[in-house]
């Protein structure tokens, strides 16, 4: 096939072209290019779902680029990052329009998202690591978008943050070139030097410390409530929904590829251990706030816990339940970022305390509300019931039951604040600013829609998921 | 060009006591030259790649230039404020003998060893020191000192230029960062700004 007709070519090429068309069609019409940044993330999605039916369908193309290539694990990823690459640049249309500065909006969200997908594709620890840092400087001006004090605050402290995380990742890519004599992923498989049994531990260690902070692991996650609460919550959404996860993601794939995430070793241990403290102190903090953002974001540090909770197992079912929560999270948690982004441009705040009744006015976006909840709550038969119940089994086959208590119980507590916040902003009388509030536009719903869908098509049918992460979960375990 | 040990013995200890510099000195100005120093004491280490030679060179008076603007626009020339003298060494010290002690497991030479120390030196003050403009100089000796390691370990020449565009594009957005903080809240003072909170 001839090289510009490569689907991976242009899934890299379709947010870039967006992200520099942006700017020049703004200058013709606003809404053209609104438009047209939810019609190139659209087609970069269409051309993931592609490459996902030619993975699944057991004869994986052979597609590269320099730096980059394709596999069961990556195309996973893609498409959970371009899902909600579409999403939300549906979401801001009508969200965004009349903020100011929506060029470098565009940019730097289309930037964000080829960012992302370079993270998940990138073949070599080099093109990992470029990614890691492109993703970081686009997604820090989207968190320093707005005008307030705060957001400057945030923007700042989440790209100091990063870049520290990143120094560490470096180190672990150099002390991993040092024992393995190469940095491309596939060739480090099943190459582990016999001396190398004082250093693999430290790659492991440097990798967990770099990317656990960009995943927003306790206690590396001081950027995360910030960054989350301040962007704009289509941006919100993205960090969330899918950024965390990249991180987590190439954690695992890096940590696999070095053969030291194995079941009970020491970084696997590790992971288990960072797991367990995000979960339960992500869920107490997330408890503590008013705030519906900060509680989001709080909720979104109790789940990568499960994640890597589930990926330090590194038994077959764990691996299975902690992409599958990837998946799970990214619906949930990018949904419900854009549910409350539309209740707070319908009511002007943030605080759930200031509102009440609102399902009386927005029940569109209540209903919508409601399945995010149940979802990320792990309420059957939502999606993250199934991945909950993943994690769950794996750590008890894997004879930890007292972590499948905890999980229980952080599952209730999760429940519980969860609740609280839907109870607050939609039950009750209407108070404060609910009286002012309208229903979101119909591009936003569609997009809250969309995700919705699939939060309730997964949880009741897992079974194509399951299937085609088994397959990723055998390259994990096979190493790259 | 071939480097040498004594290049390379040379370059890590200015690297380590340029950052050593940067990390006490008050003024803003001084602060900016010492920082081009040490951007340009990584020089000897590209010696092999006339491209990454080139690029480093750049990226180093770049860099520079980014620091003196940031300088000029908030109109600050001094530091705020420090943390207690006790806490800061105390910090510090526990950073470069953890340092030293991994290294000391790999049987390291000096200049991996000084750069391990002048990265130490780079976390330390990005993490405890109060003042917007010195937490970005000390990502920035955080990340130098890294990609100087890494080049002492790997250093292919793509990958050494893909980095110094990296570390130039995140110094450029970490003071865009600072700038916008110091404007919206008229300090540098990290506290002040209330950027801590949990």
């Amino acid at each position: 096939m001839p090289y510009i007709f490569s689907p991976l070519l242009w899934l890299m090429l379709l947010p870039v072209i967006a992200g520099a068309l942006s700017p020049a069609v703004g200058k013709v019409s606003g809404k053209a290019r609104s438009w047209l940044s939810a019609a190139l993330e659209f087609l970069a999605f269409l051309v993931a779902f592609h490459l996902f039916l030619l993975v699944s369908g057991g004869s994986p193309p052979a597609f590269s680029l320099p730096g980059l290539s394709l596999d069961g694990l990556g195309v996973f990823m893609a498409l959970t990052v371009t899902l909600l690459g579409f999403t939300a640049t549906l979401y801001s249309v009508k969200y965004m329009d009349g903020e100011m500065n929506l060029d470098r909006y565009y940019l730097c969200l289309h930037l964000f998202v080829a960012g992302m997908l370079a993270m998940v594709l990138a073949d070599s620890l080099v093109s990992m690591y470029v990614a890691l840092e492109v993703m970081t400087l686009a997604s820090c001006v989207l968190v320093a978008y707005r005008t307030g004090k705060e957001a400057a605050e945030a923007g700042y402290k989440y790209v100091i943050l990063c870049t520290l995380g990143a120094v560490f990742m470096l180190l672990s890519i150099l002390l991993t070139y040092q024992v393995f004599g190469t940095l491309q992923l596939a060739e480090l498989k099943g190459r582990v030097p016999s001396d190398s049994a004082v250093v693999l531990p430290y790659i492991g260690l440097f990798a967990v410390l770099g990317l656990g902070l960009k995943a927003g692991m306790v206690p590396l996650h001081a950027w995360l409530p910030d960054a989350h609460a301040e962007a704009p919550s289509s941006v919100s959404s993205l960090l969330s929904g899918a950024m965390i996860h990249t991180a987590a993601f190439a954690l695992m794939r890096l940590l696999s590829a070095v053969s030291v995430l194995t079941p009970g070793g020491e970084v696997g241990s590790l992971l288990v251990s960072f797991g367990l403290i995000s979960m339960v102190v992500g869920t107490m903090l997330a408890l503590a706030q008013t705030d519906m953002k900060r509680m989001m974001a709080y909720s979104s540090v109790d789940h990568i816990g499960f994640i890597l909770l589930g990926a330090g197992l590194a038994t077959p079912l764990g691996l299975l339940g902690s992409l599958y929560h990837v998946l799970s999270h990214s619906l949930g948690k990018g949904l419900l970022f854009l549910c409350a982004g539309a209740v707070i441009k319908a009511s002007g705040t943030r605080s759930f305390r200031e509102l009440g009744g609102l399902s009386r006015s927005m029940p569109a976006t209540a209903v919508l509300t409601l399945i995010a909840v149940l979802s990320l709550a792990g309420v059957p038969p939502f999606t993250g019931f199934v991945s909950k119940f993943f994690v769950c089994m794996a750590a008890f086959e894997a004879g930890y039951p007292a972590l499948v208590v905890v999980m229980l119980v952080v599952s209730v507590t999760t429940l519980a604040y969860l609740l609280r916040f839907f109870h607050a902003v939609f039950m009750g009388k209407p108070s404060g600013r609910s009286p002012e509030a309208k229903e979101a536009s119909p591009s936003m719903l569609a997009s809250m829609l969309f995700l919705a869908f699939l939060c309730v098509l997964f949880g009741v049918y897992p079974t194509p998921v399951v299937e085609m992460l088994s397959g990723a979960v055998s390259l994990l375990l096979g190493g790259a | 060009m071939k480097k040498g040990m004594a290049e390379l013995v040379v370059a890590a200890l200015a690297v380590f006591f340029l950052s050593l510099a940067i990390s006490e000195l008050k003024d803003f100005h001084q602060l900016s030259f010492f920082a081009l120093l040490h951007g340009l004491a990584l020089l000897p280490l590209s010696f092999t790649h006339v491209e990454g030679f080139t690029v480093r060179l750049a990226v180093s008076l770049a860099v520079f230039a980014l620091l003196l603007l940031f300088v000029r626009r908030t109109g600050v020339r001094r530091e705020t404020a420090a943390l207690p003298a006790v806490l800061s060494l105390s910090a510090l010290g526990i950073l470069l003998v953890a340092a030293a002690a991994v290294l000391s497991l790999f049987k390291v030479s000096l200049p991996v060893m000084v750069w391990a120390l002048s990265l130490a030196l780079g976390v330390f003050m990005a993490m405890l020191k109060r003042d917007l403009f010195k937490v970005v100089l000390g990502v920035y000796v955080a990340i130098n000192a890294a990609h100087g390691l890494f080049l002492e370990f790997a250093g292919p020449p793509v990958a050494s230029i893909a980095f110094d565009l990296m570390e130039l594009a995140v110094v450029g957005v970490m003071l865009w960062m600072a700038f916008l903080v110091y404007q919206r809240y008229g300090s540098l003072d990290v506290w002040r700004a209330n950027l801590l909170r949990w």
